[in-house]
């Protein structure tokens, strides 16, 4: 049964998924060869794996599993909840994953220094923790309201406020829901509570997700 | 004419009835009315003079724009799309419909479902400033004008280009271009990074905040744009609005055609 559930999700699979990752790689690749800064560069590669990346992710979470024009039909074979979201959202998070790693490499080899964000541990962990997070969101948004557009709404708007209020988000108790700590705030303090408390959080979402996946007349 | 105010009636109750808009305005709103009417803790209640209404309804109407438009935008990105994907615009074509009647209809249908739940709730809580004795009553008066100069414009242009640029994209590829783009397009800062920020395409109301309703009110800087820069950036959005739906209505004739 497996089997051919991976068979279908790789049919079905949307190549947008794949194509747009891609092209904005090569974007954010050209623009650093175009402004070779050493200082952009750096700019430029935080941006793309701990922020750019986690945006993609996240809208594309949104639309993961009820995007689907056959959802009836697939809700109608015996597989699991779990392994409807396993399949979905592990897909989307490989591709990320290795745009993520690629840029890195890409970076390296042109000499960008990863230093100020800490050991290698570290810097895998500031693209990681807010992909999972957004991917999570994403995914539990549009579950929870039965619809891809409040996932991707959810992604979006989460998104823009802790980039805008990014300084804001530092302080209080706001500190352990700031997504963006690793890759802008490596320096903070509370760097591995905040990041206890999002993966807590992420593994939260996708429980619910989860939960709610049972409920599948909500999703025809 | 009828059939015109036939799609934007049918567009703004369709529109109006989503339980996703409802749930995304009210987070927004929750989220903005707990920071205008509770000020933090080392904030002074304010208390506005005459002078100084003027500035601050142009900083809260400036304030709104920052995440409002994000939701507008990705929410609003499936309203055309929606009609190919489920087989609709086939039937309306068969209709006498016109296109230029289908696409205004639609655009103004979508807008005004847009900007209706947010100009209650801005009388709601100006009302409510106002009894609270923090301003005068002309607050009301120049809330609603900022309102219209700053939050319109915004609106407007967000909304056409969400209806048209998915017609040749994915939807969510759009979602993730308009969310990129609404921060770098608004709010990075020109010197540090090549941005459409500071140019007359910037759309986050900051022209006519600063050169309408004179910026911030504690500003030290002197100001950046004047109010005919201001009037030259209105002018720059209607006619990018106005150009995106020509393509747009020459894009679905091009469609029309070809089916």
């Amino acid at each position: 049964m497996k089997r051919f559930s991976l068979k279908y999700t790789l049919l079905t699979y949307r190549l947008d998924q794949l194509w747009f990752p891609l092209a904005f790689w090569a974007f954010f690749v050209i623009l650093t060869l175009l402004l070779s800064n050493e200082e952009q560069n750096f700019d430029i590669a935080r941006g793309y794996i701990g922020v750019a990346v986690p945006l993609i992710g996240g809208i594309m979470a949104a639309y993961a599993i009820l995007d689907d024009p056959a959802i009836e039909l697939r809700f109608a074979t015996p597989i699991r909840a779990a392994q409807i979201l396993f399949e979905r959202i592990s897909l989307i998070f490989f591709i990320q994953a290795v745009s993520a790693l690629a840029f890195i490499v890409f970076a390296l080899l042109i000499g960008v220094d990863f230093y100020p964000l800490g050991d290698s541990l570290n810097l895998h962990l500031s693209w990681l923790v807010p992909t999972v997070v957004m991917i999570a969101l994403g995914t539990f948004g549009a579950i929870l309201g039965a619809q891809t557009m409040i996932g991707s709404f959810l992604v979006g708007l989460v998104w823009i406020i802790e980039i805008i209020i990014r300084d804001a988000m530092t302080f209080n108790n706001w500190k352990y829901a700031y997504i963006f700590m690793g890759i802008l705030n490596p320096e903070h303090p509370d760097l591995v509570s905040n990041q206890i408390a999002l993966f807590v959080t992420s593994a939260a979402f996708l429980f619910f997700t989860w939960l709610l996946l049972h409920r599948q007349e909500r999703y025809i | 004419m009828s059939r015109f105010f036939g799609v934007l009636r049918h567009e703004f109750n369709m529109s109006l009835r989503r339980p996703g808009m409802w749930f995304a305005y009210g987070l927004l709103f929750l989220f903005y009315s707990v920071a205008v009417m509770y000020p933090v803790p080392e904030e002074k209640v304010t208390i506005l003079t005459d002078k100084q209404i003027w500035q601050y309804a142009g900083q809260m109407a400036f304030t709104f724009n920052l995440f409002l438009p994000v939701m507008v935008g990705i929410l609003s990105a499936d309203r055309l799309q929606r009609d190919f994907r489920m087989g609709v615009r086939e039937l309306q074509e068969s209709t006498p419909l016109s296109i230029l009647e289908y696409t205004l209809g639609k655009y103004l249908g979508v807008l005004l479902a847009s900007l209706t739940p947010v100009l209650i709730w801005l009388w709601l809580i100006t009302c409510l400033f106002i009894a609270f004795g923090n301003a005068p009553i002309d607050f009301f008066f120049t809330m609603t004008l900022a309102f219209f100069a700053i939050m319109v414009p915004t609106f407007a242009f967000v909304i056409a280009f969400s209806l048209a640029c998915p017609l040749i994209m994915p939807l969510r590829v759009y979602q993730i271009l308009f969310t990129g783009y609404w921060f770098w397009g608004n709010y990075i800062n020109p010197e540090m990074f090549p941005t459409l920020n500071g140019t007359l395409l910037t759309v986050s109301g900051m022209y006519v905040y600063q050169g309408y309703f004179l910026g911030f009110i504690n500003a030290t800087e002197p100001l950046t744009y004047s109010a005919s820069d201001a009037t030259l950036n209105l002018i720059v959005l209607g006619l990018c609005i106005a150009a995106v739906m020509v393509v747009l209505n020459y894009y679905l004739q091009w469609q029309s055609r070809r089916a």
